[in-house]
This record gives C-alpha cells, structure tokens and sequence, in this order.
C-alpha cells in the first residue's frame, strides 16, 4: 500500500502591500502519495509557483499546513517548524528552478554549486568523500565529469538544467518541487530533461511535485494532476481522467485550446470569455462564475469548494454531475470515428 | 564519394595522400588548439573573464599604464623630486620654467642649463635672463637635501640635478625648475609630486573607508529591510542632502589648529570619507537587494546554508564588480573633494603641500597673468581625474561579464 | 485568379555572419525559401537555429555588425526589389517596413513605449505610411482595434500599456502591424509569452485576420503544435540551414529528415501514453568553425560514415514539393518512414 508523503491542508498565501491583498493560493488541500508525480497546472498568475514556494517553505503561509512525512517516519508540519528540525527535513525536500540561467551562481565553478548543499549540511565531510558524491551525481544526471571545473556560462540551458538537478539531488532527498523545471528548455533538449527525470524518480525513489503551464508535459509525466485557477484549485485527479473527462469546465476549456501537433486534427476550443479576473479582487460566488458558459445564479453566489465526485476524482464545481465534459483525448477519439463514418 | 577514373589521378594518389594526411594533421592541431582555448573560456571565473575583457580596453588600459606611473611618482616624490618639502631660494622667487640646453658655443655637452640673473626692466618689473657664460651640467644621482624614503631610509640622494657640491663657494646653488618656481621660491615640479604624495593618496584612502562603511551600512539595509532599512534610508538622504561646501567648513573647523601634518592628512581623509559613503551605500542595498530575488540565491537557501554564508559566497561577490566600478568612478570626486578643501585653505596647510595648496597661488589674477606655469598643477589634476574616469569605464564594460 | 501563386517574398542564399571577440559565427547559412500570397510559411527552428535573425534580416533590423549576404526579394504590385540592397535605415526600407511587412515580437510588454498610450503607438504608424490627419488615423485605428477583438476600443484607444493584459497587448500589437494593410505579417514566436488559453484566442484570430487581409505570413516558432494548426508550409531549419520543406500535412505525416523526426518524436501528444520522449541526444553546437559536413552529424542517429561525413547536403526534392537536405533521405526510406 501505498504511503503519503505530503498532505497539503488548506493551505492559503496572501500577499498585502499598502492597498491591496492578493490571495496567491486559495485554501489548497491535496496529497501526495510516495513515489508518484503529481502535476500541478495552471496560466500565469493562478498561484502554483506560489504553492510549490509554500510547500518548500520558501514562503511563510498565511494559513494551512504543509504535512510532510519524513524518513524518520514522523510527520512535521513545514510551515511550522523549529529551525533545527528545519535543517534536518530541508535534505528531503528540495526545489528545480524554472529558469536554468538565474538558478545559478554565475560566479561558482560546477563542482562548486554543486557541492554546496553537501558542504552547508555536512561541514565535516572529507574532502575526497565529497568530490566522489559531485562526481557520481553529475554523471547520473548525463553532465560531463570533465566539465565540472567550468561556470556556468559554458553551458546551453538543457546541460545547466542538469546541473540545477544535481544540486537538488546530491543530498538524497525524497520529495522534489519541480517548479516549470522544462519550461525554459528547447523541445528537443525538453524532451531530454524529462527523460531524464523520469529516470530518476526510477533510481532514487523520488515523489515530484511538477508545476507546469505546459498540459502536454505534465500528462507525459504525472500521474495525478491539480488544476488551478485564481489560487484555488479546481479539480484534482489523475491524470488518465482528468485529460479524458474533465469535470471542471474551466480544465475542459484549459485543455481545449493545447494546440495538437497534428494538422490532421482539427483543433475545436472551447471560447473563454474576458479575461482571468484580477487576483485582487476576486468575483463573487465560484471564482470562474465570470467566465464559465454554464454557469447559473447559484454560481455567483456560493463559493466553490473540493468534492469527491468519483473515487480519486475531485472538482470544485457546484454543477459537475450535470456535465458529461471531454477531455483531450476524448476529443479526438470522437473525431477520428466522425472522421471514420 | 568521388571516384577518380583518370589514371593520372591514381598515380600522384600516394603522394596526395601524404599531403591529405599532413593537411588533416595540421587541421587536427588547429582544432585542438581551438578546443583548449575554449576550455579556458569556459573555465574562467568572472574575475578572469573581467580581466581579459578590460585589457581589450585600450582607453582604460592606458589610463591603468598613467594611474601607475603617478602612483610610482608619488611613492618615489622624495628621490625623483630634486628639491626637499622646506628648500626655498628667495632669488628664484616666481621663476619661470628653466629652459633646458644641450649645445654650449656650438659644442654638444649633453643636458644643461644656465643660471638665470634677476634684473628690472625699465617698469622696475623683475625679469630673469639667462647668464650663458657657464653650463651647469644636469647630472643623474646628486647629493642633495637629505630625506628618509618611506620614512624609513635616510639618504640624500635624488634622481638628477645640478650637482651643488662642486660649485665654488659663495655661489648660490641652483636648481633645474622643469615647471618654474612659486613665491618662495620653490621648484614646482619638485612640490607637484610631493604634493601628489597627498593629493592621490586621500581619494584612494578616503574611498577604502567609505567602501567599507557603504557595504556594512548598505549591506544591514538591504540585508534585513523593515524599519532599519527606512532609517538609514533616511539618513543617508540626509547627509547627502546637504550642500557640501559649508559641511567641509564646519568639519575642517573642527580639526584642531596646530596639529601635525600626519594628524591633518588623517582628519581629512575622514572628512572625505564621511561624505563620499552614501551613494556606496545606496548601490549596495539596491544590488544587495535585487540579487536576493535571485533563484541561486533561494537554491542556496532551501539546501540549508546559513545566511551568513549566502552572503559572503553569493550576495557579496554578486555586487562586487559593480562596487569596484563605482569606486573607482567615485575616487575622481574625492581628488576633486580634496583639491577644493585645499585650494580654500580648508585640507592641507603649509608646510605640507598638495595640488590644491599650490594651486592656491593662483587665488590671484595678476599671479595667473604674470606666473602662467602656476597652474601646472591644474592639469595634474584633470589628467589623474580623467584617467580613473576613463578606468572606471572600462571597468564598468568589463564587469559582470554574464549580463 | 491573379497572384494566387506568386511569390511576395523569395529570399536566396541568405547567410549571416556575426564577428565576435571569439571568433566569426556563422548563425545564417545559405537559407532560401519562398512565401506565396495568401500563404502562412512556418519556419521552425529551436532557440540558436537562426530563424530569429532570418526574419529580422528581411526586415534590416539586425544589428549592423552583422554581416548578410544573399538576396531578399519582395515584390508588391509586380515589381521586385532586393531588400539586402536597400540601404540599413534608410528611407526607401523604411517605407516597406511596417507597412508592407510588418512584424509581431514575442515579447508584447516590451514592444510598445510605457509613455505613451498604445493607441497613439498604433496611429503613430498610420500617420508616417500614409500621411493621414490625427484624427483619421484615429478612426483607422479603432476599426482596426476593433478587428483584433479589442472590445471597447474607444476607450482602450486612450489607455496605456500597463492598463492591458498580456493577451489584449498582443491583440494591440497585431493591431499595429495589421494597421496598414501589410503584404506579409512576420510573426516572431507571437505566442509564447501567453498562456495556452490566450495562445488558442490569438492564432485564431490571426487565421481570421489572413483571410480577410489577404496576407502571407511567415511563422517564426518552436512549437510544432501551433504549427500544425497554423501553417500551409513548414520549414524546419536547423543550426542556419533549412534542413526540411514540404507542406503540412506531408511534414507531419512523412518527415524525412533525421532532425525532423527527432523534433516530432520529442513533442509528447496527449494521451499518447506514457513510454519514454524520444529525444535528440547532445546539444546543437555553437555556430563557430563548423566543418563542412551536416550540420546534424553529431547527433544523428541514423549518420553513415561515408555518405554523411562527406560536404554539406544541399536540398533534394524528394517528393513533389517535399525538400531535404539529407544525403540518405530517400524513396526507399521514405516507405518506412511512410507508415508511422
């Protein structure tokens, strides 16, 4: 049986400056099981880099809790730990940066940024001890051991994308946060780092929590996604279901418009109307009352919460019964036998 | 691939391959070469790539080649200069520029010069004429007055000039005054490099006191934020909201009369460096600041390295380029700050000399009109400034060579 | 009808050359290719490719250091000019630019002024290409605006930049390179900063927009998905050569070249399971001292010693209207490459 790693609960961000209070992450709930890949999706401004930051802890919550299951067996709360248990968990949980260019000290030589955290949490580590960790990652993550003496400007962006994953991986941690971690990458080299990952998680028995705007990628690699929208999430459940039959309108719209790399098929999305509302002044009710094509007075008047509608399957959506949505691949498998008849 | 038919071909094939083999050798050695220059690249740290850019830089790289001929100047003033700080000759007072002569009654004996004779015109103004009777051969290595060289050998020896020992007694010694004597008499070239001994030095220490106090300062500010950043915020804009001049006179009247010169050197290196701190320091902060947003800086963070660490190994290294660049744009201010306070009476007093001491003769017009070579000092000051400007520059297009 | 087929740009032997303190780059390599009225020619490369500077060289925007060679032909009204030939900033390329051709940056936040709002941006250029009063072009400007989707352009006219969102400042930007009627709209990866969403809105209203203006379009992306979707043509150009041409549905279903298939077979589609991304291994070499060979090589799977290490493989028609430069694409592969 499987075992949970991390239980987020109600987990809330809000940023406050002088006029306004922007809720970057809305009372998010979900769990994450070991050894699996959940995607976290999203456009810009729905607050999953936000959410990966909490869970880290690289931002202080304004609500919730981040439960994280250790080696150890013991479950800490994230958000509120003594620092000194902070240290000892901070080995576990580790972060993939998006951009391969500012993720790294451009004045640090490779052995270097990658050693770092090993120096930070082991001080005492014999030197030649060290050096054959670096050198063992770095082959692991397909850098060149010859390289390591170089900087960072040597590197296209796919080889200094290995070298963030190195230094993410080199204290053996258990759960990674990989926010956009293949976003800035070419496709081919794309394609690469994914491989790569996924490699990994196999080797290391690691649980990815991958926040992407990329749907493609994240139904490639997860196996169960989030949606979100506004900082709340909309819908959560694996990632087979979710890109089949969505139960949010809001994903069937999301995933409607992924351009498919096929000329063949016809491309039929789901028009959205206006624009995502600003975080700062969230509408009334359902927060996508303003933009969803079903919805009804109820909507813009309570609020919407997670519900279990199939087991493993949740959507935050007064109407979700009534619908019978499709997804990516339902799509097309409708048009190919259109197209068949 | 190509098929040679031609019978000819297959015959010259077996030298054509020797040459083929050394072409591709030679290619191979090429590339190699190229590889390992590469490698290089890649393997220079920012400091390296800094460098090499910087010498590319031919304006800065000559002003670098100036700065340091000036700077051994100044360390070497005592000995290269042939005249002592308190040597003055009250016949040479206002003296021009000696001219320098190499051929004596269509005979070449080498560098000379003549003794000039002080006598009226018919305005009763002082004139000087050249007595070209004897040449008083300039010679390298003459005894002269007696200094201590870095304060820590006494010796007498100086650079050139006339050799006043083997003249006959009763006769003035005289001197070879490049630049033309001051009131007193005094060469002022010899007062030019001893005068540099202060003029160059204040700037460089000045500024060494106010980085320090803009990185500590700046550093505490952006590194915690809150309210002790809105504070020094504060008081930074204060200092630097007031007007400079009557700050220097409130200062400068602060040092006491009457002590050593030492004593006044260090006061007003303080005073420099007390007002010359609060640009620094905003340059800190706001680069202390934006490199903090940086994911290296967050990486670092999440793998548990301490924040003191952050900040010695990512933030500080991070910003100092730009800190080198803007200290070094910074130093030309200072000269400045210093040539002013002296010229107004405020920095240096005599005995002591520097740029602004000796440019204070020319407080008086008809003292321009008459002495034109007392502004001499003028353009030691514009070219130092000018240099560290143009260093500064090259400095700034070297720095940070990854943005 | 007339000028269905002709050609409104043929660029030839196009080639690039950057000297830098390392040494010469050589980014654009004798690139050719032709866009017909009314056609959307994609030109798909990843980042490093060339297609950025191809298609600032048809407009003489790159920066002067760079040194182009070959011959850029636009014709408008039957009459051919080379644009190479056209002094850098001069009077006469200024003229065609932004109003014949006109051009979409990736990047719309920093494609209009912060100081000025956008519809006096957007008027600015109708008053220099056709000399129309303020309040003419205003008019223009409007109708335009309102073309694009932009709803309430009245008052969206009188609005600065950082009073829209990222799509509606895409939106505006189209407006001004529609704004004059252009004869070809490049577009530089006009999508990639927008989210998937705004992305669907955007290509869509530039499908609406060709027909109704009668356009060509040169595509400029690194994303085969809205390439499908958009584009007549495809040109897949790597390391400043363009390695492959066909139209888009025989790329798509028939790619010959290596790099093509690499490219296709490391776009993970939907749905399509979740066995391992075939990806191109290494990285594409920095565009310095480059043998003459394939520029793929290196990193080709299916290389053979002595067909491959040989010179450059120029373009071969190796299908009615489907070009590559691959000294082994063939008939015989194409079979196997054929039934996917």
């Amino acid at each position: 049986m499987s075992e949970t790693i991390l239980k987020v609960e109600g987990l809330s961000k809000v940023f406050t400056s002088k006029k306004t209070a922007i809720r970057a992450v809305n009372d998010v709930s979900f769990t994450v099981e070991k050894g699996e890949t959940v995607g976290i999706v999203g456009e810009s401004g729905c607050g999953k880099t936000t959410l990966g930051r909490c869970i880290v802890a690289a931002h202080k919550a304004t609500a919730g809790k981040v439960l994280y299951r250790a080696q150890d067996g013991n479950e800490y709360d994230l958000q509120a730990i003594d620092k000194k248990t902070m240290k000892k968990i901070r080995k576990e949980v580790q972060m993939i940066f998006q951009d391969p260019f500012s993720s790294l000290d451009p004045r640090m030589a490779v052995y270097d940024i990658i050693s770092e955290p090993l120096k930070a949490n082991y001080p005492k580590m014999p030197r030649s001890e060290m050096e054959d960790r670096v050198r063992e990652m770095a082959a692991k993550v397909g850098l060149n051991t010859s390289y390591l003496k170089r900087y960072p400007h040597a590197f296209s962006g796919g080889q200094r994308q290995r070298i963030g994953i190195a230094r993410a991986l080199i204290l053996y941690p258990r759960l990674i946060v990989c926010d956009e971690a293949v976003s800035a990458l070419d496709v081919s080299v794309q394609a690469q780092v994914v491989n790569l990952l996924k490699d990994l998680q196999q080797e290391m028995n690691l649980t990815y929590l991958f926040i992407s705007h990329d749907l493609s990628v994240v139904e490639h690699i997860s196996d169960k996604v989030g949606v979100m929208y506004l900082g709340q999430m909309v819908e959560y459940a694996s990632s087979s279901a979710l890109f089949r039959r969505p139960m949010h309108p809001y994903t069937e719209a999301l995933l409607s418009a992924v351009p498919v790399a096929d000329p063949e098929v016809k491309n039929t999305r789901i028009p959205l109307k206006g624009e995502i509302p600003n975080p700062a002044n969230a509408p009334s009710g359902c927060f996508f009352h303003t933009r969803c094509r079903y919805c009804q007075e109820k909507c813009e008047k309570e609020r919407t919460a997670l519900r279990e509608l199939e087991p493993g399957h949740f959507a935050a959506c007064h109407r979700a019964e009534e619908f019978d949505l499709s997804g990516v691949v339902r799509r097309e498998e409708a048009q190919k036998s259109e197209d068949g008849t | 691939m190509k098929q040679s038919a031609d019978p000819k071909a297959k015959a010259s094939a077996s030298s054509l391959t020797e040459k083929e083999e050394r072409a591709a050798e030679k290619q191979r050695r090429k590339e190699e070469k190229a590889r390992i220059k590469q490698e290089k690249y890649y393997t220079a740290s920012q400091w390296q790539l800094m460098g090499r850019k910087l010498v590319k830089h031919k304006l800065a790289m000559g002003s670098a080649v100036l700065l340091i001929i000036l700077y051994l100047f100044a360390a070497f003033a005592n000995f290269i200069a042939p005249q002592g700080l308190e040597d003055y000759s009250s016949s040479a007072s206002n003296m021009p520029p000696t001219p320098l002569h190499f051929v004596h009654e269509g005979e070449f004996i080498g560098p000379f010069i003549y003794r000039f004779e002080v006598e009226r015109d018919e305005m009763r103004n002082k004139i000087f004429v050249e007595d070209t009777s004897t040449p008083y051969r300039l010679q390298f290595f003459v005894h002269g007055t007696s200094y201590k060289l870095f304060g820590l050998f006494e010796t007498d020896l100086h650079l050139y000039g006339v050799d006043n020992s083997q003249l006959p007694p009763g006769q003035e010694p005289l001197q070879y005054m490049p630049f033309g004597a001051d009131q007193l008499g005094r060469d002022l070239f010899s007062r030019i490099l001893i005068g540099s001994q202060v003029s160059l030095t204040v700037p460089l220490l000045g500024t060494i006191i106010s980085f320090v106090l803009a990185l500590v300062i700046g550093g505490i500010s952006g590194y915690y934020g809150g309210w002790i950043d809105t504070v020094i915020q504060r008081i930074v804009e204060v200092l630097s909201s007031f007007p400079t001049l009557p700050l220097w006179m409130a200062l400068s009247a602060a040092i006491p009369a009457g002590i050593p010169v030492v004593q006044v050197y260090i006061w007003i290196t303080l005073i420099m460096s007390l007002m010359g701190w609060t640009g620094l320091a905003r340059t800190v902060r706001s680069r202390f600041l934006s490199l903090k947003k940086e994911d290296y800086v967050m990486a670092a963070r999440l793998s548990g390295v301490s924040d003191m660490k952050i900040v010695a190994k990512h933030l500080v290294p991070g910003f100092m380029s730009y800190l080198i660049v803007n200290l070094t744009l910074g130093i030309p201010n200072m000269i400045l700050g210093e040539t002013s306070m002296s010229f107004l009476g405020l920095g240096m007093r005599a005995p002591a000399t520097s740029w602004g001491v000796l440019l204070q003769e020319c407080q008086n017009v008809s003292n321009i009109a008459n002495c034109p070579w007392k502004l001499i000092p003028l353009v030691f000051v514009a070219v130092s400034i000018l240099a560290f400007n143009f260093l500064g520059d090259g400095l700034r297009d070297a720095a940070d060579p990854y943005k | 009808m007339e000028g269905k087929n002709q050609n409104v740009l043929s660029v030839e032997d196009l080639s690039i050359r950057i000297k830098l303190d390392e040494g010469t780059l050589t980014p654009v390599r004798g690139v050719s290719f032709q866009i017909r009225q009314g056609e959307t020619m994609g030109l798909v490369g990843e980042s490093g490719c060339g297609k950025s500077l191809t298609s600032k060289a048809i407009l003489g925007i790159n920066t002067p250091n760079c040194k182009t060679t070959g011959k850029i032909l636009f014709t408008e009204d039957g009459k051919t000019q080379d644009l190479l030939k056209l002094k850098f900033g001069g009077a006469e390329i200024r003229k065609i630019r932004g109003k014949d051709i006109s051009m979409i940056f990736q990047e719309p936040m920093t494609s209009f002024s912060p100081l000025f709002t956008v519809g006096s941006q957007i008027a600015e250029s109708v008053r220099i290409h056709t000399g129309k009063k303020k309040k003419e072009a205003r008019e223009i400007v409007v109708e335009t605006m309102k073309k694009v989707g932009i709803s309430n352009p009245e008052k969206r006219f009188d609005q600065y930049p950082h009073e829209f969102s990222g799509g509606m400042l895409q939106r505006a930007l189209i407006a001004m390179a529609l704004v004059c009627s252009p004869r070809l709209l490049i577009a530089d990866e006009p999508t990639t900063a927008l989210d998937v969403t705004i992305q669907a809105q955007i290509l869509e209203l530039m499908n609406q927009l060709k027909k109704d203006y009668g356009m060509s379009i040169l595509y400029i992306t690194h994303d085969l998905g809205t390439v499908a979707q958009m584009c007549d043509n495809v040109a897949v150009m790597y390391l400043g050569q363009i390695v492959e041409y066909a139209d888009v549905h025989e790329i798509f279903k028939n790619p010959q070249h290596p790099y093509t298939r690499g490219l296709m077979g490391s776009v993970h589609r939907i749905g399509g399971g979740k066995e391992r991304l075939f990806s191109i291994e290494g990285t594409v070499p920095v565009a310095m001292n480059l043998p003459d060979r394939c520029g793929f090589y290196d990193r080709c799977t299916s290389r053979e010693e002595g067909a491959c290490g040989g010179s450059c493989p120029g373009m071969r028609e190796v299908s009615p209207g489907h070009w590559v430069a691959c000294w082994r694409a063939c008939g015989a592969e194409k079979e196997e490459g054929g039934h996917e």
